[in-house]
């Protein structure tokens, strides 16, 4: 009953006719690479009209061409362009080329008028990025990191000190769906969590959704990040690279046939391992430790692109890295990989001007592998999850106003959950343990995007998801609803609702982002989670620089998994066994202040937000407690200031009130039943997460120096990370002395005093990277 | 080049120095409310007996003065109640007891001996006013049905069957204690549950730790299911004060009707053997 009225809205909103203007049609490309852009603001001043370009550039807005009428085309890390079409005339099919941004006073002018397109936009809760701003700001070691720029929004909450991990408006870092180019991808760290999957070299826009997802999206209850790589130019060979402190990429473009099939390759590696090598070779590190552990990371992106023909295009995707530690002693070895690698086949298809196909094919699989020896016996522990899809999607536009969405999605997963594996090397010992359950999921979706007089914008849809294994169904219908309404010139007001649901659980009761958390699908014992989320916003634009947002949200998160009170997680066979099952509510307020124009540009970002977990079996008798992430403030600056074409400033602060954690807060002697005599101590815990940690705030800066030679463009970039050497607390640990008897032992059961420490990551910083383009 | 190995190494080295653990805790601990503990073990055979504690602050130092397994310090005297068996009342005294190197500071006079499937209950009322609840039953007794012991080479190893004959879920708690000159050492401490048997039956083995002249001793004590919770839930947050991969948890026990007040009331039964390798 609940769906029928989002099903009529959909259905009614579907033959609502608009004006019978003419229409003007094009493309908008990059003038550099004559690569498609996709999401590019249009607006027509006159028409009071405005739209965006699809996933190929296309575009199309009605205009009125008895006058005169100006154009204005706006891209996040683009110059922006206006046209003038006059009255009367008869070609309205175009071709756009846009520039990439340079900081320029001119540009500057430009963006203003992006402003105002976002105040009349209908997205809520969204968040978009470009290449440019995720490597101008300041990083650790200077890698520029597309996540750690999303945790600068308000909204979004790292995980710990350093982590990639995305928590956002309440839900944990699982509840994120990540795609790369449309894939997902299962686990998007690199160096437990310090920097992502995503090599910026190869970014062209990164867009985050925290509410009013589009039906398009689903399998996870928190939010969307759609990642996409740019194509590489099909008008000559160009190379890109960079070297940091601790990593070297290098990009080469080329075109196979000049204007129709192009092709990207990167590869990022670290060298720190080539650096312990060197350290290890000139300086005595003593007996005590035999080796410097060897850890690296690699990535490698490919993309082909080809326009078979004026109505078809063909994208080949793929990705794959690995991060690989390893300790060698003399008996006893620790080898560690874990990696993702994924692929794609994309075909764009266009049927007419106002009825086009996407048809993807993918590939998608994250593993780890934990290799011990211990003398003969190797030991190996790993987990991996293998997903292989294909999705149609079929974008129809009615009208100039209206823009209808229809697709199919099947996934097949395969899992391999806690393997266990114990071998001698003679041969004699085999054991193997663990799950490895097959299941499906499917999606079909519809979408209606309309705007009615330019004033009132509504996109509706809903989702229909289901999830197969051997001895389970479930399904679920998501209905979703976004609208916006412009008050004025200067004022709009946002509304979304949207149900999502989540059939697969990645489990760890770490906190932090360990390769070895485990993916697990939903089954008899285990529901799938699903969330309800309610939000409302305004945007101001306060003057021609500054536009204030304002977003509440309310989002219930229903079939939550926790770890039961006393269970061992690490090797366990029977992980169902281990978790109880319960709900949460999250709400929140955020403030955001942006400023995109003038020499100095940036943001400040604050979210008020309280998250709560409860009802879980066993765990607090029922009663609601605060997740790790639950922070209650949580305050961004950012700012960039262009000094002039070649040199700029950009600077970030972040605050944030502490997140929770579990200690026992008393103690006391165990003395037993008869026959045994000991009496150790006891630590006593209260209800989970009661502790909250210290604040947490950070200062970096980074400077950029450009170069414009005759050969191509480079740049320097200087920074210093955690600039006033705060000891943030990543984590804290319990450490208890014990008593010393006469032999110079401990006594584990005779605890002279306990303290809790706490474990600070990174001081100040230095960084420096260097990086080109030709 | 030394240009460019001293801006790689010189953060590296800021980075391997901020590795170090930082100084002791920032944090404010939420306010410690204290706890009282009872312990309480009823065996056929035996007086009935009971130790009352309070909880600490877990950072708060210990006494080194009474290091040595004296819990005198945490002692709650003046709790006052009765323990009930089979529905007949028997005051609980506060008289202090040291017996076996246990220590008991509240005792029932006038009850000798406990019967299979007696019915027990407890009530408490404590100086501060909480007022608790709790009951038991003597559970049956479960046999060892053999030892055995396997031998390699001049080491010997324990094998010890039992049967859980109920068609309920029964516990047992293994206790393997090696008795070596004058020192006896604990080998293995395993509580069990009877869902775990293949057909009631269930086989404890120990490593070879036993050579010829040592004095095995195996004990099963047969207990109820609140003491098996209360004993992995103490057991598990003794292991994860040290071990990242076990989640902590409330002590899980069987006294009611106050959250000031936690621990355990139990009986048990005991079967034991004691075997010297020959």
């Amino acid at each position: 009953m609940k769906l029928y009225p989002v099903i009529l809205l959909v259905l009614l909103t579907l033959p609502l006719m608009g004006q019978t203007e003419k229409s003007l049609k094009g493309v908008v490309k990059d003038a550099s690479n004559e690569k498609p852009l996709e999401a590019v603001s249009i607006f027509c001043k006159e028409c009071a009209n405005g739209t965006y370009t699809d996933s190929l550039g296309r575009f199309e807005i009605p205009i009125n061409n008895q006058i005169s009428v100006h154009i204005k085309f706006s891209y996040v890390g683009y110059k922006s362009r206006s046209i003038l079409i006059k009255e009367g005339t008869d070609n309205l099919n175009l071709t756009i080329s846009l520039q990439e941004e340079v900081s320029t006073l001119k540009e500057v002018v430009v963006t203003n008028d992006s402003e105002k397109d976002r105040l009349l936009a209908a997205d809520l809760g969204s968040e978009q990025l470009s290449a440019n701003e995720i490597k101008e700001l300041p990083s650790i070691l200077g890698e520029s990191d597309v996540l750690k720029t999303f945790q600068l929004k308000p909204g979004i909450l790292s995980g710990s000190e350093g982590n990639s991990t995305l928590f956002i408006r309440g839900g944990k870092g699982d509840q994120n769906l990540v795609l790369l180019d449309g894939i997902p991808i299962y686990n998007p760290n690199h160096l437990l969590g310090f920097l992502s999957t995503f090599n910026s070299s190869v970014l062209q826009s990164a867009k985050l959704y925290k509410a009013g997802f589009p039906s398009n999206y689903g399998g996870r209850i928190s939010s969307v990040i759609d990642i996409k790589t740019r194509p590489g130019n099909d008008k000559g060979i160009h190379a890109s690279g960079g070297v940091g402190l601790i990593s070297a990429d290098l990009t080469i473009e080329a075109p196979l046939k000049k204007n129709h099939t192009s092709l990207l390759i990167s590869g990022r590696r670290t060298h720190i391992d080539y650096l312990s090598g060197v350290i290890e070779d000139n300086f005595d590190i003593g007996n005590s430790l035999q080796e410097i552990p060897d850890y690296h990371f690699y990535d490698f992106n490919f993309k082909l692109k080809s326009q078979l023909s004026d109505n078809d295009r063909l994208e080949v995707n793929g990705y794959t890295g690995r991060d690989d530690f390893k300790t060698l002693y003399e008996v006893h070895d620790i080898d560690v990989d874990w990696g993702n690698s994924l692929g794609s086949l994309i075909w764009n298809h266009k049927f007419t001007d106002r009825l086009f196909l996407n048809t993807t094919v993918s590939y998608s699989e994250f593993s780890h592998n934990l290799n011990n020896r211990i003398d003969e016996f190797d030991f190996v522990l790993g987990s991996k999850i293998l997903n292989t899809g294909s999705k149609m999607d079929l974008t129809y536009q009615p009208r100039h106003n209206q823009l209808v969405k229809v697709g199919v999605n099947y996934s097949m997963y395969k899992f391999d959950i806690g393997r266990l594996q114990v071998d001698n090397q003679g041969g004699e010992v085999e054991f193997s343990s663990g799950e490895k359950p097959q299941v499906q999921e499917l999606a079909a979706y519809i979408a209606n995007d309309y705007e009615i007089k330019d004033r009132f914008h509504i996109v509706s849809g809903v989702r229909f998801s289901g999830f197969i294994n051997k001895t389970n169904r479930f399904f679920s219908i998501e209905p979703r609803i976004g609208a916006s309404f412009v008050v004025n010139t200067n004022f709009s007001i946002k509304s979304a609702y949207t149900r999502m649901t989540q059939y697969i659980h990645q489990v760890s009761n770490s906190g932090l982002s360990l390769p070895t958390d485990i993916w697990y699908p939903s089954n008899e014992n285990i529901a799938p989670q699903y969330s309800d989320q309610i939000s409302v916003g305004w945007n101001y634009q306060l003057n021609d620089q500054f536009l204030l947002t304002h977003e509440l949200y309310y989002k219930s998160l229903e079939n939550q998994i926790e770890f039961k009170n006393h269970s061992i997680i690490f090797a366990s066979n029977q992980l169902d066994d281990k978790f109880t099952f319960g709900r949460g509510d999250a709400f929140g307020t955020e403030l955001y202040l942006e400023k995109r124009s003038g020499k100095l540009t940036g943001w400040i970002g604050y979210t008020l937000a309280k998250v709560q977990r409860g009802k879980f079996d066993g765990i607090s008798g029922g009663n609601y407690f605060p997740p790790r992430h639950d922070r209650r403030h949580d305050l961004s600056i950012v700012a960039s200031f262009a000094f002039n074409k070649k040199w700029s400033l950009s600077s970030t602060f972040v605050f944030g009130s502490g997140d929770k954690t579990w200690l026992p807060t008393g103690r006391f002697h165990f003395q037993d039943m008869p026959g045994k005599n000991s009496t150790p101590v006891v630590p006593v815990y209260e209800d989970r997460n009661s502790v909250s940690l210290p604040d947490y705030h950070r200062l970096d800066a980074s400077i950029v120096r450009k170069f414009f030679t005759e050969w191509g463009d480079h740049e320097i970039i200087v920074g210093v990370y955690n600039a006033y050497n705060r000891k943030n607390p990543y984590f804290l640990y319990l450490d208890t002395q014990y008593h010393i008897d006469e032999n110079g032992k401990e006594n584990k059961e005779l605890p002279v005093n306990s303290s809790i420490k706490q474990v600070s990551l990174f001081p100040i910083l230095p960084s420096f990277r260097w990086n080109f383009k030709f | 080049m030394r240009f460019i190995f001293r801006i790689i190494f010189i953060p590296i080295c800021f980075f391997g120095i901020s590795c170090e653990p930082g100084d002791g805790a920032l944090i404010d601990l939420p306010e410690l409310k204290t706890k009282y503990v009872v312990e309480s073990y009823l065996m056929p055979g035996e007086s009935p007996r009971f130790l009352i504690t309070h909880t600490d602050g877990f950072i708060k130092d210990y006494d080194i003065n009474s290091q040595d397994n004296d819990i005198s310090t945490e002692m709650v005297e003046g709790v006052v109640g009765a323990l009930y068996i089979n529905g007949e009342s028997h005051e609980v005294v506060n008289k202090h007891l040291e017996y076996e190197g246990k220590f008991y500071n509240y005792q029932v006079s006038g009850v000798d001996s406990l019967g299979q499937n007696d019915v027990l209950e407890l009530e408490l009322t404590f100086p501060t006013g909480e007022k608790v609840y709790s009951k038991s039953r003597v559970p049956e007794l479960i046999e060892i049905d053999s030892i055995a012991f396997n031998k390699s080479e001049n080491r010997y190893g324990d094998v010890l069957y039992i049967t859980f004959d109920k068609p309920e879920t029964q516990y047992v708690r293994r206790i393997l204690l090696r008795v070596r000159g004058k020192y006896t050492q604990l080998i293995q401490d395993l509580p069990v549950s009877g869902s775990l048997s293949n057909n009631g039956k269930m086989v404890f083995g120990s490593e070879m730790d036993f050579r010829r002249g040592d004095t095995v001793i195996s004990r099963i004590y047969s207990i109820n299911k609140e003491y098996y919770d209360y004993y992995n839930s103490i057991f598990m947050n003794l292991q994860s004060n040290t071990n990242p991969f076990v989640q902590p948890g409330q002590i899980s026990g069987n006294i009611v009707g106050s959250d000031k007040v936690v621990g355990i009331f139990t009986a048990m039964q005991m079967a034991d053997s004691l075997v010297v390798v020959k």
